[in-house]
């Protein structure tokens, strides 16, 4: 069964979304149990929702054209060239050239990230979706309003017309 | 060229498959009276709602947005909605924003049909809390209510169909932060049933209940009325969207002329029209009804059609915990309210007051975005840290507070700005009062006390939601005067007799609570006038 975070779209070109990837990488760094959000695959998810929205498409390609031209300017192998340090400053000025689409790819980026099950056991989430299964919970204890309602009304009655 | 006629006249057209249409058409076609609804939105598949997709939280940022302008369906319409603080959000579709609502189910208070008398601001309803409180009862049982009665906050209360939803580890610790203040707290009214019920499943606790309920747990008015009207022989077509009420000779209204799902205009008459397009559609709808009778729009003689329009200005109040709270377990908006603040007490600095709600955990996308409207997390190294802090440690309070009416608050139409169909859409301009900017602030103060007795190491807040326009209400307000309002008690216009509003643009006053419950019983009340004063051919 294909998995349908990382199920496969094509809306962007190859050096789009390897820098995608890379940029993915600075967005959502790995830490002990957790991936590195483009290592695990997040591009793919994003390319998904670009699929089914034209639009989005285009916001994500400006945010990642601002990206590509910012690099470049520091250095001619691109983006890919930067040390991690530079590459965080690339972001953080594309995030004030280009915030709408800067927003997009972080928005597109956490929604796919923490849609992962590797990423979702290592925060000790659920590792499924909400529905079918539900949660068990305890039935509402009413001794615990005991002191509620021993209160005087606090609402106020209809006046007399 | 005349429009060619669609159907034979019916005795009453309603525009509008949400709370307030379904409401009323059931109770209208149970006499025996042909009910007829257009709604320009679809039935949505239970089947399709995103929770049982890996990717749910992804999809309320796309196609289950709240918002109609980043949603864009084809049932869907725009709104300008620029000069507003606060975005109008709604849902298009055979249950309309039942689909997608969180399903608070408070009632309006007897205060608050009494704001002038108490309070001397803004306008007694034409009504009290006890002529529609049958009517409240009767929508609860139709709805499916999860509840406790006894609240002291209210008048004493019909048994609840339900018990009380839990309240888990995270509604347990903020009700132990509520009796250290010596404050009120109740389980909320939710329209969710906690048991089997009606033919319907008990909630399973899975969290979102505005992404849809996939089990019927959660009433919408698709599953709960509906399918009682169209089996008691009511009509319902979808994808239909009414462009105008026609108007007779006589000055009454006798039809509409609407848009089927290709664009094609149909005519369809009918010998009384019954809105129930919420306080948006209904006003863009009278507006767009222009003749040379009513060159400013049905029943809008005296101007007042879109003006005094209310939202609930809501603030955003989070609490960080140390613990743990399994706060994605249970219906994520619905813990338990706190009316502590309701009733006006002039020493607080403002007028009417405010209630509070407690709102469950955010998922893990949420968290990472804020939820609620807080600041995203920061990407980049110290990302992890913060969404551990946050994500299963939060309880945020929502500060919903009474919006009074300002004529100054209005839907209007844009002179640039159309839907699919060409008809002219609505544009909002709305500022938020002084009186409101007080309440909230002292809102979000008392918030941020209960937060921290009940154990919250870190509080903090947004002072205005802006995707928060969940309620729209008084553009086609209901008073005795005619020169005051637009529908008498009885929802009828009082320029154009045999035209009703039935959605939330008859409030006259907004409360400090949700208003699907009352204006459900609303439509039912006057559904129940309309039966006993309709003539039938």
């Amino acid at each position: 069964m294909s998995d349908p975070i990382r199920a496969g779209a094509r809306v962007f070109t190859n050096a789009e979304r390897q820098l995608f990837r890379e940029v993915l990488d600075v967005l959502i760094p790995a830490a002990s149990a957790l991936p590195a959000a483009g290592q695990a695959g997040v591009a793919d998810h994003v390319e998904r929702r670009a699929e089914a929205s034209p639009a989005l498409r285009r916001t994500l390609g400006e945010g990642l054209a601002t990206i590509a031209i910012l690099a470049s300017r520091r250095h001619p192998g691109g983006f890919a060239a930067l040390d991690h340090g530079q590459r965080e400053t690339v972001l953080r000025s594309a995030s004030t050239e280009a915030p709408e689409a800067f927003d997009a790819l972080v928005l597109h980026a956490y929604s796919g990230y923490y849609a992962l099950p590797e990423v979702l056991a290592a925060i000790g989430a659920p590792v499924r979706p909400p529905q079918p299964l539900g949660h068990e919970m305890a039935p509402f204890d009413e001794g615990l309003l005991a002191r509620v309602k021993q209160r005087a009304p606090l609402y106020r009655p209809t006046p007399p017309a | 060229m005349p429009l060619p006629s669609w159907r034979e006249p019916v005795d009453v057209l309603v525009v509008g498959a949400g709370a307030a249409g379904a409401a009323f058409t059931w109770s209208v076609s149970r006499e025996g009276l042909q009910a007829l609804c257009l709604e320009q939105g679809d039935w949505v598949d239970p089947a399709s709602y995103a929770t049982t997709r890996a990717d749910w939280e992804a999809a309320r940022q796309a196609e289950w947005h709240p918002d109609p302008n980043v949603r864009r369906l084809a049932a869907d319409y725009p709104i300008q909605a620029s000069e507003s603080p606060i975005t109008p959000l709604m849902y298009n579709a055979v249950g309309g924003s039942t689909i997608h609502w969180s399903a608070h189910f408070p009632r309006f208070k007897p205060s608050d049909f009494r704001v002038k008398t108490l309070d001397g601001v803004a306008d007694d309803w034409p009504l009290t809390y006890e002529e529609i409180e049958p009517f409240f009862d009767l929508n609860d049982q139709m709805m499916g209510v999860a509840g406790l009665s006894g609240d002291p906050s209210y008048p004493p209360k019909s048994p609840r169909p339900t018990p009380p939803i839990p309240l888990g580890k995270l509604g347990e610790t903020m009700a132990r932060g509520f009796d250290r203040l010596g404050w009120h707290w109740w389980p909320s009214d939710s329209a969710i049933i906690t048991r089997p019920y009606d033919g319907r499943h008990a909630c399973n606790n899975c969290g979102p209940c505005d992404w849809g309920c996939p089990i019927g747990a959660k009433a919408s008015t698709d599953i709960t009325y509906w399918p009682k009207a169209l089996a008691s022989g009511a009509r319902l077509v979808t994808r239909a969207r009414v462009r105008e009420i026609t108007v007779g000779s006589d000055g009454l209204a006798d039809g509409v002329i609407f848009h089927d799902a290709e664009g094609r205009v149909h005519e369809q008459k009918a010998r009384s029209v019954v809105l129930a397009g919420n306080g948006i559609g209904t006003p863009r709808l009278l507006l767009n009804s222009r003749s040379g009778r009513f060159p400013d729009g049905l029943a809008n003689g005296n101007g007042l059609v879109g003006r005094n329009l209310m939202f609930h200005p809501f603030a955003g109040v989070r609490g960080y915990f140390d613990e743990p709270l399994d706060g994605f377990k249970g219906p994520q908006p619905c813990a338990m309210i706190s009316h502590q603040f309701y009733e006006t007490d002039l020493a607080r600095g403002f007028v009417r007051g405010y209630a509070f709600q407690m709102v469950r955990g955010f998922g893990p996308v949420n968290s990472a975005l804020g939820g609620m409207e807080a600041s995203p997390i920061a990407w980049g190294g110290e990302h992890h840290a913060e969404h551990a802090r946050r994500w299963n440690h939060t309880i945020a309070i929502g500060v919903m507070g009474e919006d009074l009416p300002e004529a100054d608050n209005r839907v209007v139409l844009d002179r640039n700005l159309s839907d699919a169909n060409g008809i002219p859409a609505p544009r909002v301009i709305y500022r938020l009062s002084e009186n409101s900017r007080r309440l909230l602030a002292h809102g979000i103060d008392r918030a941020k006390e209960a937060l921290q007795a009940a154990g919250a190491t870190c509080v903090d807040s947004t002072p205005l939601l802006q995707t928060a326009g969940w309620h729209l209400m008084g553009t086609a307000r209901m008073g005795a005067d005619p020169s005051m309002s637009v529908v008498d008690r009885y929802g009828r216009c009082h320029e154009v007799p045999n035209l009703y509003v039935v959605d939330g643009s008859l409030c006259t006053t907004s409360a400090a609570v949700n208003p699907t419950s009352t204006i459900q019983a609303l439509a039912l009340w006057v559904a129940h006038h309309f039966k006993q004063h309709v003539r039938r051919p």
